[in-house]
């Protein structure tokens, strides 16, 4: 079943480890020069050709998508079109292991090509990180190990897709969409909640100086009641006769509000606690991946015949 | 020897409409088994529950004594060609052996690479580029090659030239020769009458007509004479079509006893004939049952 798994699978294979050689070839060739210019003094800029390989991080976000359109949606809609499942599931092997071979190949295929391309990327942008903020929703979803968990997610998906749908391009939108819908689900209900967020005080009205992603902001007065940004305003200009006509309107509402005792608490992901919301992200995509593996399993065994 | 499919009260329901229902027969070990009905009959649908690739929506079904399907030595017995012949168009002729050789434990390598050689297929030749009657050559082998107890064949010949389709039965022979049980469904009644021992006739998703083929045709006659009421037929003479002009009847009739009456002109009846008269009876005519078929006038 294997060398079936492989032979139908390889020329795929062929074609997408390819473009990973190339790919990682010219991330491992540039690195010096981002890191040179993150290092030297200045805000450290990437100009021409390496703003295109930064935008490999945005490729990393739509590639479990991809993998899930293009390996997973046809893995069964092929077979259905063709009506070769026919002819595959009457030899002597049942179709679940026939799924579970085939899953097991590309699955492995799947983590390989995205650990690489995720780890080499995330090593390409470490400079880049060490200024800036990894942990926050523009750069956390294209570093480290997430990647792969959303892609054997996108995956699995898209084989549910397929084993559903039995026509290969109602399969594939369906990935599509039903991928990225549960990843903005997740990226905006479920991460803020998923290690919880730690809860910082930080004056009002002034900079915060956190580092980190900033889940929520909120202003609380001197007893720790909730109060709405506005009605802090005006409390702070009736108490200290702030008005238009004062100087500097920010720094005087600040002052005021460290007297009356107001201030805002933030709930924020640190930066340090990047790699525990990583695992925790990538093991809830793992429970999806089997949560769609296993009905995947059931639809074939109980609806496809 | 258990039989090679038994089914009782079968039946299979896509969404709303039921494709067989409350269907029951018995096919024979031993014999090639031709399974004859119109398009929509139910016979794929049978046909691919006795494979395992559908489970019943009702009733039971055995092949060689056990539920089809879902485990690998009950796959392992059955062989099957489904219809239109499903091959990976991009795997060789070559690949589809090494399919079957890594799908199936029993492979006999030596068997289907003789089929192979005898017909003259290029093992490097890729699939999608064959002809039909080598698309139904190449999948007999790898069906051949996993040795089963039982090959079923759902329409291997309708898409076959009547050359390539006369080869191809003619290997079928030479299999049954060598004690493989065959089940084939086909609405060519002239290939059915070729190569089959025994037909089940399937109308309505219900058997019609199920015997040997010998016994069927013994047990038939076609009678000719002076127009008359088939309702006064012998009681043991189960009128199954009857036509009528002005002065003329000619009925087809089933008894086990001759036929005594003077008047008719008995002669025997041709499988075509008889088959197509049983897909289009009422389905009251069916074996066993008390028949009692309208009476049709023709002028």
């Amino acid at each position: 079943m294997l060398w079936l798994s492989w032979r139908q699978f390889r020329a795929q294979a062929a074609l997408a480890f390819g473009a990973l050689v190339i790919v990682i070839v010219a991330l491992v060739m540039t690195r010096g020069h981002v890191v040179d210019t993150y290092s030297s003094a200045g805000d450290g800029d990437l100009t021409g050709f390496y703003v295109w390989l930064r935008l490999l991080g945005t490729a990393l976000i739509g590639l479990p998508a991809v993998i899930g359109a293009f390996w997973g949606a046809p893995l069964l809609t092929r077979e259905f079109e063709d009506h070769t499942h026919r002819l595959a599931w009457t030899q002597s092997v049942t179709r679940n292991r026939w799924l579970a071979t085939k899953l097991a190949l590309i699955g492995a295929a799947t983590v390989v090509f995205v650990a690489v391309f995720a780890l080499v990327f995330t090593w390409w942008s470490a400079p880049i990180d060490s200024t800036g903020n990894r942990i926050g929703t523009a750069n956390f979803a294209q570093r480290g190990i997430v990647p792969i968990g959303y892609a054997l997610f996108g995956l699995t998906l898209g084989a549910l897709a397929g084993t559903i749908l039995r026509r290969t391009i109602p399969a594939m939108a369906a990935a599509l969409t039903g991928f990225f819908l549960v990843r903005i689900v997740v990226q905006k209900l479920v991460r803020p909640h998923l290690i919880g967020t730690e809860a910082v005080s930080t004056p009002s009205f002034g900079s915060n100086g956190l580092h980190g992603w900033i889940v929520s902001t909120r202003t609380v007065d001197a007893a720790g009641r909730t109060i709405s940004t506005k009605a802090a305003e005006t409390t702070l200009t009736a108490a200290c006769d702030i008005t238009r006509a004062t100087a500097d309107v920010d720094g005087a509402l600040a002052a005021c509000a460290r007297r009356l005792g107001i201030h805002d608490v933030a709930q924020v992901y640190t930066s340090d606690r990047f790699w525990t919301l990583q695992v925790a992200e990538l093991g809830l995509f793992i429970a999806l991946t089997a949560l769609t593996a296993a009905v995947c399993f059931w639809w074939l065994d109980n609806r496809t015949s | 020897m258990s039989a090679a499919i038994e089914t009782s009260a079968v039946g299979k329901r896509y969404g709303r409409a039921w494709a067989l229902r409350d269907c029951t027969l018995t096919v024979p070990p031993g014999r090639v088994v031709g399974l004859v009905g119109a398009n929509g009959a139910g016979k794929s649908t049978l046909l691919h529950l006795a494979v395992g690739l559908l489970r019943p929506t009702e009733g039971q079904i055995a092949v060689l004594g056990r539920a089809p399907g879902d485990d690998a030595t009950q796959l392992a017995r059955v062989g099957f060609l489904a219809q239109d012949v499903p091959l990976y168009s991009r795997l060789s002729v070559g690949d589809h052996l090494r399919l079957g050789a890594e799908l199936n434990p029993g492979w006999d390598e030596r068997v289907a690479r003789a089929r192979i050689d005898r017909v003259g297929l290029d093992p490097s030749q890729r699939a999608g580029g064959l002809s039909g009657g080598q698309r139904a050559q190449l999948a007999l082998a790898v069906a051949i090659g996993k040795r089963p107890e039982l090959l079923i064949l759902d329409e291997p010949v309708a898409s076959l030239d009547p050359l390539a389709r006369r080869e191809f039965l003619a290997d079928l022979m030479e299999l049954a020769a060598d004690g493989l049980s065959i089940v084939l469904s086909s609405h060519l009644l002239a290939d059915v009458e070729r190569v089959c021992d025994h037909l089940i006739v399937l109308a309505g998703g219900q058997v019609r007509l199920a015997g040997d083929v010998d016994q069927l045709l013994a047990a038939h006659k076609v009678l000719t004479g002076p127009r008359r009421d088939p309702d006064r037929q012998p009681a043991d003479q189960t009128v199954i079509q009857q036509r009528h002009t002005d002065r003329q009847s000619t009925m087809l009739v089933r008894t086990k006893q001759p036929v005594l009456d003077p008047s008719w002109t008995v002669s025997d009846v041709g499988l075509e004939e008889l088959v197509l008269a049983y897909m289009a009876a009422p389905s009251a005519a069916t074996v066993g049952r008390a028949a009692a078929p309208r009476l049709r006038s023709v002028t």
